[in-house]
């Protein structure tokens, strides 16, 4: 299998480097037959790349140990689930993921605009194909998944004696990433890394090929929103990872790998707004090129970030050999590529300016056109603030040696006030008018958003003033924390009224136009308008997201007591009674059963009343049994989660000690992302004409 | 030797079908955009702005000035 996979990536390689020769041709001489065969390269590497990912997976399924990538992160005994999640379990594997997806897309993309945007293919495809070079280049000279393994001596182990191949046994995937969100998360982030690469290249394209006409940008903006979505599913998802797996209560650290792909996701929510006024008023040209050149770049960052080993992280794919030489370190191999696409679409830009400039003035600055305005420059900041946050500590080191990171209390204190700021935009944006942003046109929808943003507002501050002496004494060590609470909470009303507001006036007017009747009229608005009113659902699940955050991050307990069986004992409203320490056979040869698990039963009561039975549990892995894994029990209900932890056990004399944590409203992050998820999809459909 | 044999047989088949176009003859590569996308682009984007005008977030005057960029647009 590694010699298949070898060659196959090799010819690959050989592929794209003709193909972008192919496609530079073709764009000089606009000549169809180079195009033609550029476009045959990118389906001959696409073809390749999954050959590659076959054979790597076969090697997996078979514990083919003889290739080091299998040895590394793979064992006999491993589920085959997570034999297949090893694919993307290492670096090596990761990248050949990465450029098997990549090329897949890119085929999909050449296919889907073949007819519509033909004119702009040649430069396209260049660019797609010098992304595929790039990952290809990396697969085959430095970071091959198919590498064999070697012992000691120098000898690679293919060469022994069945008897002795028969014995080698391999370590086994992180036993951390034996999670089946594990095995999700990082195929739905990779969609959205690599899917932004289509839009980044259609928009060199189109400057390249001198495209002024803007609906081209529908099928880029088609591929940006799928991007966009797998990327915000793929990152909640590892939030819920985190939540689940790693035991400390909570689902985002500011780790700088959760802030890499968070990054692109605010550039990309960026380009999907301003998109549309480019659309519909020719404007935000520049801003358009800019987000998507940002977002793909930002994506390539990321990936850098992570494989650089530039950065401790639990994310992070490990350091390199001191001794390699500069020119072949991982980090500047990508350091170089993400500098060769800045230059190409600086030039570009310059290039190009004149088909950048919309030649419209902005009438008014309350008007829908500025309010996107606004959202775009807000969400700019806020990715100048995470990206500072991110590479400040890099160059810290770099210049002084000194280890510096940045953790919650750099980021929140300057996120918090710009993420209001959008949730406000977000709300008044939705009933802003076209063009003008008169007081007048503003009055008539802001009185039921602001009535219900203000009682929301009055409840709450009343909620704390009478809640007793503990409350108010909150209330009081830390003021600054409850003002951005009520204020996410008043804006958060406000935004979901204006929302609510907004549907019910759609649905009452398809009816009285006669264009639908009940209960018919209440899909109208998805139906007749699936990008304005999927993009609602969106915004109603970032308000969920943002209640999840500010309550949850406002009001989580945390509680920790030693246990014996019979105890019972009292986590804030939960009462918890330990029935028993439960284990399986802790001597059992973790290599034929992959894992061994201890685990507290604990029968858990709100007042008198029996609410859950729960067995968080500690996870011996064959890989790694010296650090056993959490995986923690959850009671989770819509305002509360009630989540224990086996922080320490000793199965002589069955003590536990037992971690708690009660958590509000965590339940809205996953709801919102539902929200965000049905939202999203709602917006990809295409719109019905009438 | 075979997978050196069967890697070799696969490399040249991709270049011959990769490289096949080139001994075709030659075309330029067709400019015009498809009307029928751009029509129906505009038909949508003009459509989602009738839904405001329903909204009463657009003034009347203010949707026919974006109708006529739109045509304009379309047509550049």
């Amino acid at each position: 299998m590694g010699t298949i996979g070898t060659y196959a990536l090799f010819i690959a390689l050989a592929l794209a480097l003709w193909g972008a020769v192919a496609a530079f041709v073709a764009y000089r001489t606009n000549d169809l037959r180079y195009l033609r065969s550029a476009v045959r390269s990118i389906h001959g590497i696409t073809a390749l790349s999954l050959l590659a990912v076959a054979a790597l997976w076969i090697a997996l399924l078979k514990n083919d140990f003889t290739i080091k990538y299998v040895w590394e992160y793979s064992r006999s005994s491993q589920p085959i689930i997570y034999k297949l999640s090893a694919l993307w379990g290492g670096m090596n594997g990761s990248i050949l993921f990465w450029c098997a997806l990549l090329a897949v897309f890119c085929s999909l993309a050449v296919v889907l605009n073949r007819t519509n945007n033909l004119r702009l293919l040649p430069f396209t495809s260049f660019v797609l194909l010098l992304t595929l070079l790039f990952f290809l280049v990396l697969l085959n000279f430095k970071t091959s998944p198919f590498e064999p393994l070697m012992d000691s001596e120098g000898l690679a182990v293919k060469a022994y004696a069945p008897e002795m191949l028969a014995r080698i046994e391999g370590n086994g995937l992180n036993p951390l990433l034996q999670n089946v969100y594990m095995a999700i998360h990082p195929p739905m982030l990779y969609q959205g890394y690599v899917g932004f690469a289509i839009p980044f290249a259609f928009i060199l394209g189109a400057l390249a090929h001198r495209e002024r006409n803007t609906f081209w940008m529908r099928s880029a903006r088609n591929w940006a929103m799928y991007s966009w979505l797998t990327l915000g599913i793929g990152i909640l998802l590892g939030g819920y990872w985190a939540y689940i797996e790693l035991g400390w209560g909570g689902y985002w650290a500011w780790d700088p790998v959760e802030n890499a792909s968070f990054l692109p996701w605010v550039t990309g929510t960026a380009f999907l707004h301003s998109f549309l006024m480019q659309e519909k008023r020719g404007i935000y040209r520049f801003w358009n090129v800019f987000f998507i050149m940002a977002t793909f770049l930002l994506c390539i960052y990321g990936t850098f970030l992570t494989r650089s080993g530039i950065l401790q992280s639990v994310h992070a794919f490990g350091q390199e050999d001191p001794t390699i030489p500069w020119y072949f370190k991982i980090g500047n191999i990508f350091i170089a590529f993400m500098l060769g696409m800045l230059a190409l679409g600086v030039v570009l830009i310059l290039r190009r300016q004149g088909l950048l400039k919309s030649g419209q003035r902005l009438e008014s600055a309350g008007s829908r056109e500025s309010l996107f305005l606004y959202g775009n420059l807000l969400l700019g900041l806020m990715t100048l603030i995470v990206l500072f946050g991110v590479t400040s500590p890099i160059f810290v080191r770099m210049v002084t040696g000194k280890e510096v990171s940045h953790g919650p209390e750099f980021y929140n204190p300057r996120i918090l006030p710009v993420a209001l700021a959008i949730l406000l935009v977000m709300g008044i944006a939705s009933i802003a008018p076209w063009r003008r942003g008169g007081w007048a046109g503003y009055r008539r929808h802001l009185l039921f958003p602001s009535l219900a943003g203000g009682s929301a507002l009055a409840v709450s501050i009343a909620a704390f003033l009478y809640g007793g002496a503990a409350s108010r004494a909150d209330f009081a060590s830390r003021p600054l924390t409850y003002a951005y609470l009520f204020a996410c909470i008043a804006l958060s009303f406000f935004v979901a009224a204006i929302l609510v507001e907004e549907y019910i006036r759609s649905v009452k007017t398809s009816v009285a136009h006669g264009r639908a009747t009940m209960p018919r009229a209440l899909l109208s608005p998805f139906r007749d308008n699936p990008r304005r009113y999927g993009g609602y659902l969106v915004h109603l699940g970032m308000v969920c997201l943002f209640l999840g955050v500010a309550f949850s991050g406002t009001f989580q307990k945390e509680y920790q007591e030693t246990m014996r069986p019979g105890d019972a004992v009292r986590f804030g409203p939960y009462t918890v009674r330990m029935a028993g320490l439960n284990h399986d056979d802790l001597n059992a040869d973790l290599t034929k059963v992959n894992e061994a698990r201890v685990w507290a039963d604990l029968h858990v009561f709100k007042g008198d009343r029996f609410v859950a039975h729960l067995r968080p549990q500690r996870v011996f892995y064959a890989a790694n049994p010296q650090q056993p894994t959490y995986e923690v029990a959850i009671h989770s209900r819509l305002m509360n989660d009630f989540y224990t932890l086996l922080a320490g056990f000793d199965p002589k004399d069955g003590t536990a000690v037992i971690g708690a944590f009660v958590n509000p409203m965590v339940a809205w992050l996953w709801l919102g992302g539902l929200l965000v998820l049905i939202g999203g999809t709602t917006a990809l459909v295409p719109m019905r004409r009438y | 030797m075979a997978p050196l044999l069967a890697t070799l047989v696969l490399a040249v088949a991709a270049f011959v079908w990769v490289l096949r176009p080139l001994f075709e003859e030659a075309q330029a590569i067709p400019q015009e955009r498809a009307a029928g996308l751009l029509a129906d682009a505009v038909t949508r984007s003009v459509q989602e702005l009738e839904t405001d005008l329903r909204l009463q977030k657009i003034e009347p005057a203010d949707l026919d000035m974006i109708q006529e960029h739109l045509k304009r647009e379309s047509a550049s």
